[in-house]
């Protein structure tokens, strides 16, 4: 039980370790293969492949958005410089205008007497009001303020004091204005022309100015144009027209202070919307477009929001610059690649997916044929050497398969043959086992029985002698005489039979017949005085053997023939060959006393006699047993019982037993 | 002499002996020690259980008187002592005749064959005279005259 146990255990595949079949590593072979190859290819594609010109989809895309991101701001910037150009265009035109320049001399000169007579404010706008020149030229104004539709309004005031003298607001004319930054920044400066954004003193909402100095026919700059412009109404719409930056996209456009000109799309971080001309962007396109520099950049927004930005700077005036910056959000422009990331990732899957089903299917189809081949390995373990793996896949596991089939007919033969061979082995060790004992036997019994003999009569001689009993001392050491030839008979066929297997000579070929003749010639006078008939069949054989031993064996048996003849009064002994299964059996036939069926086997026994009044020591059949076995043949009688007569038989080996 | 009697009948003694030497030694030994007053010799087992089944020549029961004892070798010509055993404990009849097997084969299969057929003792011959001697004193007082007889005294 417990062998068979053990047994078993070997046979499990989980003795050592991890058992993974075929199928379990191809699934993790093949899938991480092909896991990391997808991943890789994806990877590389979106980001590119370190150390090589070729740049991923990610890059790809980030330098399209930046071209873009580029081209608008060009544009923009064009656009924004020569929309200002064109402002100051218009004011240029206007301030150089004669038409303009009379007039407001002559307003200037009614304006100085009317404050030098102590009028002001709206008695001096109500004289203005009078004055042909100054409808003449707000008329102008208002001409040119609706025509353009750029300008919130257009004024004009004393360079001096900064009354207005015209204004396409009525209303306005009269006032001072000397005290608006603009204003003040000619006056001090003295420069001829000064783009501004502030607030409107009047309204207190945030505005570009354009400022322009008007000089009088002498030559000095008397009187000042203001033309106001809101910018939130037309630089706002110039910078978000044009499209190309998609839904999170934005241009703004910054002072030289980096304070922003227009309002901004999103709220602050803190939730409120970023005033114009107050609030500051410390984000770094905007501080480098202020700062006069120009180019792309990937960085976070005024918000804290990752954006890819072009930021540029425009040079309005020798003193005047503003940074534009075109930025969008990172967020959106990678939104596609993130998608495509997904549907990458969902085929990729779909793929791994497919390739998973096919590599089962793979595995199942290539293993099903090892798994039957192990199955059937594991029945062969088992000892059932008649089944077969029978696949005729045509792959090398057929191949094998073929082989091991092939194999295990050659095992299958070679272990019935084993088998027979140890079972033939087997029978003759057990015989010889059988004839070892019956030496022994022969050894303790048959040797120890003279001598038990002679101790014994010596004794009973001593006891006869001190009588003086001569018949009995001569019946006595009679008896020992006898009892020591007997053993000494005993020692010597002992001898002579076991070595009967080594003084088997050479082997010759032998008629049959010339042996028979010859031992019957051995015997001639006992035939003739016993009148028995001798028929010898005419054609035996010739066969390889051990002429001297052979002859041997004929004489016992026609010896033994001629010695149990018995009673017969027509004694017979006839000699001769028959064929049993394709055997040649030699045999010597007699109608003598016969010998009964029980005791066929024991004849051939050591010292086994039947007769205890024949001659001899029992050893001679024995003898002839153990010269038939050495040709490599078997001997046995035939006998149907008492007074039936007996037929010894012998067959001998084609080659005579020899090797 | 009493001891030559068993309930008036003379006690005899079948010795079955293939070796006239020994059944000599035998007879003389049992004659110089007067145990038994009728050894009755046989030297094959046929002849043996041809005497005991009262077949053949020793159909005449007066011829052949149930034995006291059976003195019986194992190597024997034509059957083998073992069988005689086997057929004498196999017989109704037979089968309490004290069967003392008498060999000089101390092997230990026969010894274990004669106890499976149920041998009432196991003897091996000693080659030593004066022992031999002792052991057929021995046996005759043992079994023929300390032992009671299966049918009684």
């Amino acid at each position: 039980m417990n062998d068979k146990a053990t047994g078993n255990n070997v046979s499990e595949p989980d003795k050592k370790g991890l058992f993974l079949s075929i199928r379990s590593k191809m699934l993790i072979y093949f899938g991480s293969i092909f896991t990391i190859a997808l991943t890789l290819f994806v990877l590389s594609e979106m980001f590119g492949i370190p150390f090589m010109n070729f740049k991923g989809e990610y890059e790809r895309h980030q330098s399209d958005v930046f071209r873009n991101l580029n081209l608008v701001a060009d544009l923009k910037k064009e656009r924004l410089k020569r929309w200002v150009e064109e402002r100051r265009g218009d004011a240029r035109v206007l301030s150089e205008s004669t038409m303009i320049r009379s007039h407001v001399a002559s307003l200037l000169h009614l304006v100085d007497e009317n404050i030098a007579n102590g009028i002001a404010g709206n008695e001096l706008q109500i004289e203005l009001q009078k004055e042909i020149s100054y409808q003449g030229l707000t008329q102008y104004l208002n001409l040119v303020r609706t025509t353009y539709g750029v300008y919130d309004k257009i004024q004009i005031a004393n360079l001096l004091n900064g009354t207005v003298v015209a204004s396409t607001r009525d209303q306005e004319s009269g006032m001072n204005i000397s005290q608006s930054d603009s204003f003040s920044k000619i006056i001090h400066q003295g420069y001829d022309e000064i783009i501004d954004v502030g607030k409107d003193p009047s309204s207190g909402i945030l505005k570009l100015f354009i400022l322009r100095a008007i000089h009088s026919y002498d030559g000095d700059a008397h009187a000042v144009l203001i033309m106001h412009i809101n910018p939130d109404d037309f630089i706002k719409h110039t910078l978000h027209t044009g499209g190309g930056l998609g839904q999170t996209g934005e241009a703004l456009l910054i002072d030289q202070d980096v304070k922003i000109i227009t309002t901004l799309k999103y709220p602050l971080e803190d939730g409120t919307a970023a005033i114009p001309f107050e609030y500051q962007i410390k984000a770094r396109p905007a501080v480098f477009a202020a700062q006069g520099q120009e180019g792309i950049i990937a960085t976070e927004d005024y918000r804290g929001e990752a954006v890819l930005a072009a930021y540029r700077h425009i040079r309005l005036t020798s003193e005047l610059g503003w940074g534009l910056v075109v930025k969008r959000d990172q967020t959106e422009i990678f939104a596609p690649l993130r998608e495509s990331i997904f549907y990458r990732i969902f085929v990729g899957s779909l793929c791994a997916l497919v390739m998973l089903g096919l590599t089962i299917f793979i595995s199942r189809n290539l293993t099903r044929s090892i798994r039957r081949l192990s199955k059937t390995a594991r029945e062969v373990e088992e000892g059932n050497l008649d089944v077969r793996a029978s696949i005729t896949t045509s792959d090398e596991v057929g191949l094998l398969a073929s082989a091991f089939d092939s194999m295990l007919s050659h095992v299958q033969d070679w272990n019935t043959a084993l088998n027979k061979q140890v079972k033939a082995r087997t029978v003759e060790l057990e015989s010889k086992n059988a004839e070892l004992e019956r030496y022994t036997y022969t050894v303790s019994h048959d040797l120890k029985s003279p001598l038990v003999t002679i101790k014994g009569f010596l004794g009973l001689l001593e006891a006869d002698m001190a009588k003086g009993d001569a018949e009995r001392i001569k019946k006595d050491v009679g008896h020992i005489h006898n009892a020591a030839d007997k053993m000494n008979q005993l020692l010597d066929e002992l001898l002579e039979l076991s070595r009967v297997g080594e003084v088997i000579g050479i082997r010759k070929k032998v008629s049959l017949n010339d042996l028979i003749n010859e031992v019957l010639k051995l015997v001639e006078g006992q035939i003739k005085k016993l009148g028995i008939e001798v028929e010898i069949a005419p054609d035996l054989p010739v066969m390889y053997v051990d002429r001297l031993r052979l002859v041997e064996v004929l004489q016992n048996f026609i010896g033994n023939a001629v010695k149990h003849m018995g009673n017969q009064s027509k004694p017979c002994i006839e000699i001769g060959a028959r064929q049993d299964n394709g055997e040649d059996v030699y045999y010597v036939r007699d109608n003598g006393i016969g010998i009964e069926p029980r005791y066929h086997e024991n004849v051939f026994g050591l010292f086994n006699k039947l007769d205890k009044a024949s001659e001899g020591t029992g050893v001679g059949l024995a003898i002839v047993r153990r010269i038939i076995e050495v040709h490599g043949g078997r001997v046995w009688v035939e006998s149907k019982g008492k007074e039936k007569g007996s037929t010894f038989c012998f067959t001998i080996a084609k080659n005579g037993g020899g090797t | 002499m009493a001891k030559h009697e068993i309930n008036g009948e003379p006690v005899t003694v079948l010795l079955v002996e293939d070796n006239p030497a020994h059944a000599e030694l035998v007879i003389r030994s049992f004659e110089d020690h007067r145990i038994a007053n009728r050894i009755h010799h046989v030297s094959d087992g046929e002849e043996a259980l041809d005497y005991l089944l009262r077949r053949g020549a020793y159909a005449d029961p007066a011829k052949s008187p149930t034995p006291h004892m059976v003195l019986l070798d194992l190597r024997l010509p034509r059957i083998d002592g073992l069988e005689v055993l086997k057929e004498i404990k196999s017989v109704k009849e037979l089968e309490k005749i004290p069967t003392v097997i008498f060999t000089t084969s101390s092997a230990e299969v026969d010894v274990a064959k004669a106890y499976g057929y149920h041998a009432n003792s196991y003897l091996v011959k000693p080659i030593n005279f004066e022992k031999f001697n002792q052991l057929m004193d021995d046996i005759g007082f043992y079994w023929l005259a300390w032992n009671h007889h299966p049918w009684g005294d």
